[in-house]
């Protein structure tokens, strides 16, 4: 230390020499826990200091920094004593006010960014409310996740699976059907409605669907080799759909055909013709379903039916 | 050297007091200088000459320490966070996402956060930080960054709750004009709506920004309790186990047919129409009857397209 000094031309006056070795000491006990023989080791060790310092002395520096704030903890790892900071009054704090300003952040961009921004966001928030030392308030900060109880690890891999088109089995608690193990040809993740789902194609009925991801309990089997659906039944329906060009915002299943001045012609298709009446359902009367004759009908026995509800009541 | 029964260090103590007080934000030079002037046993000289030596000690460890305008600015914390470039994405996704908030509390509460952790970067991921931030920058377009500055004073409409005087154009691409109370900012995928109480029948109307024509706000301030109308609707068969409650919504448990019952406050009165077309003849309103038959209304005209 003193021929560092001497080198860089500060004098020995001009710093204080144990004020340096507070600093190191403190890194150091912040980093892991430290035994007195590792303390020592470093110190000599140490370009500038390369001297050794004592256990009472030591024992001093440990007693100043428990007096400006740090909470250090002597633990026994493999029969030796090793000291740690747990806490120190560096560590971040956060007030009520900033957690709800960050969460209004998160909830205002969710639905426009990427999912895998959203995991990297929640990745982020893990991390900060593990260090957060104050209980209620990383309590609170926990809440601006969208998680509400689904586990990162699974989303992560769920979305890299999707990224790969992987063929995954899920352990799936359906509320209808109970508990029950269901292969799909992974498409995409995405958060809707509040909630994240899985899409892809379900081996059990051969068509497209969404899964709840908070209703996945694990991921069972990841297929390394997938397997090519030949027999899928796809529908392709074609409407015609009052709207301007500009107003018209495409789900992924769909593809402009043609546009003829205030009307748009627009072909959806899917192996779910469920989906697709639902999309066409909430689209109204501004929507009418062009071709094929049978989805036709039965869109419009299933708009017979609606109305029927309301006369039974 | 001692105190009491405990031996401490007072250099020690006294540069730790420094970091501390460098910790809370902007430091004053007169309160720096009020520190190191408590005397203590070994610290006899000048505060001015006791302050140099500790800048020193903390830039040789590493520690910068920015003075301007007789205050001082802690860059780096002695304890570091363990960030990785992904954690610095997702800030750089978050603080993006800024652009929406007015200038306010709200804003600096944001911003204020984020300092205090940029300054427990490690040293490598300072350095890195700021290309991540040129990056996202231009990687970041968010649908709505267009519309930042009508966001923005949306919000401010939101926060300061007077009555507002909109002209908009509605689906029918109609200018339409109405007296309103605000109630928030919604953000859907690619569209984001202002959500107001409607003066003349108490319905919340969820307008996209881009149909705005006009907003002036009203001296008078919008009414403290706002009540809407208050819609229930019964959903059957699969959707009554399947169904989640949106934050608006409440349920009022299951009927003898074991239809769920949901009792609706909140919403834009087409957006729920649209939205319980979908469920098909999964759902069915129960009351108010006046938008009962805005739905039969619905299905009929959805209906008539298919007329011969």
């Amino acid at each position: 230390m003193k021929e560092f000094l001497k080198n860089k031309t500060i004098t020995y006056n001009l710093m204080s020499f144990t004020g340096f070795k507070a600093l190191v000491i403190f890194s150091l006990l912040v980093e892991s826990p430290k035994s007195y023989n590792e303390i020592a080791d470093y110190f000599t060790n140490h370009p500038y200091l390369k001297e050794s310092i004592s256990i009472d002395t030591l024992r001093v520096y440990m007693n100043s920094l428990r007096r400006v704030g740090c909470e250090i903890k002597r633990i026994r790892e493999d029969k030796i004593s090793k000291y740690v900071i747990s806490s120190n009054p560096f560590e971040l704090n956060i007030t009520q006010n900033q957690i709800n300003s960050i969460s209004k952040i998160y909830k205002s961009i969710i639905k426009n960014i990427d999912i895998h921004e959203v995991v990297m966001i929640e990745k982020f928030l893990k991390k900060i409310s593990e260090n957060l030392k104050n209980e209620e308030l990383a309590e609170s900060f926990k809440k601006i996740s969208m998680l509400k109880g689904i586990r990162l690890n699974m989303l992560s891999e769920l979305v890299d699976y999707s990224d790969k088109k992987a063929q995954i089995k899920i352990n799936y608690n359906s509320p209808s059907s109970g508990v029950n193990d269901i292969e799909i040809l992974t498409d995409k993740v995405e958060y809707k409605n509040n909630k994240f789902y899985l899409y892809g194609t379900g081996f059990n009925y051969m068509q497209y669907g969404s899964f709840l991801v908070s209703r996945i309990t694990s991921i069972k089997e990841i297929k390394l080799r997938p397997v090519k659906l030949s027999n899928i039944k796809e529908t392709t329906v074609g409407y015609e759909y009052k709207c301007g060009i500009d107003r018209f915002i495409p789900e992924d299943n769909e593809k402009l055909i043609s546009v003829d001045e205030d009307k748009l012609l627009i072909e959806i298709t899917s192996s779910n013709e469920f989906f697709i009446q639902q999309r066409l359902l909430e689209l109204g009367p501004e929507c009418k379903i062009l071709y094929p004759e049978e989805f036709k009908n039965d869109f419009i026995s299933r708009l017979k039916d609606m109305k029927a509800g309301y006369y039974l009541e | 050297m001692s105190k009491g029964n405990e031996k401490y260090n007072d250099s020690c103590v006294k540069l730790f007091e420094f970091l501390k007080l460098l910790s809370n934000g902007e430091t004053c030079y007169k309160d720096v200088i009020e520190l190191f002037s408590e005397k203590s046993d070994e610290e006899c000289s000048n505060p001015h000459v006791i302050l140099n030596k500790y800048l020193n000690t903390l830039k040789i460890f590493g520690i910068k320490i920015k003075k301007k305008n007789n205050k001082y600015y802690l860059l780096n914390s002695p304890y570091k966070i363990d960030l990785d470039s992904d954690d610095l994405k997702a800030i750089a996704i978050l603080k993006e996402g800024l652009n929406i908030l007015p200038n306010g509390k709200m804003r600096s509460n944001f911003e204020q956060f984020f300092r205090e952790l940029e300054i427990r970067y490690s040293e490598n991921l300072q350095n890195i930080t700021q290309s991540i931030d040129s990056i996202s920058a231009q990687r970041l377009s968010f649908y709505f960054s267009e519309l930042s500055e009508q966001i923005r004073e949306c919000e401010r409409y939101c926060q300061e709750q007077h009555k507002l005087e909109i002209i908009y154009v509605n689906s029918k691409n109609n200018d339409v004009q109405i007296t309103c109370s605000p109630v928030e900012l919604n953000y859907h995928k690619r569209k984001i709506c202002l959500s107001v109480l409607v003066q003349l029948g108490g319905n919340i109307t969820e307008i996209p920004l881009e149909n705005i024509k006009s907003i002036e706000q009203l001296p008078t301030l919008a009414n403290a309790q706002k009540l809407s109308t208050t819609i229930v609707y019964k959903l059957k068969n699969k959707l009554a186990k399947n169904y989640k409650l949106r934050d608006w919504e409440k349920s009022k448990g299951l009927d003898n047919e074991n239809n769920l019952i949901v009792v609706n406050n909140n919403e834009d009165l087409d957006v729920l129409l649209r939205r319980l077309m979908r469920y098909g003849n999964e759902c069915v309103i129960i009351s108010p009857k006046f938008l009962k038959e805005k739905m039969i209304e619905l299905i009929n005209d959805t209906l008539s397209m298919y007329d011969k």
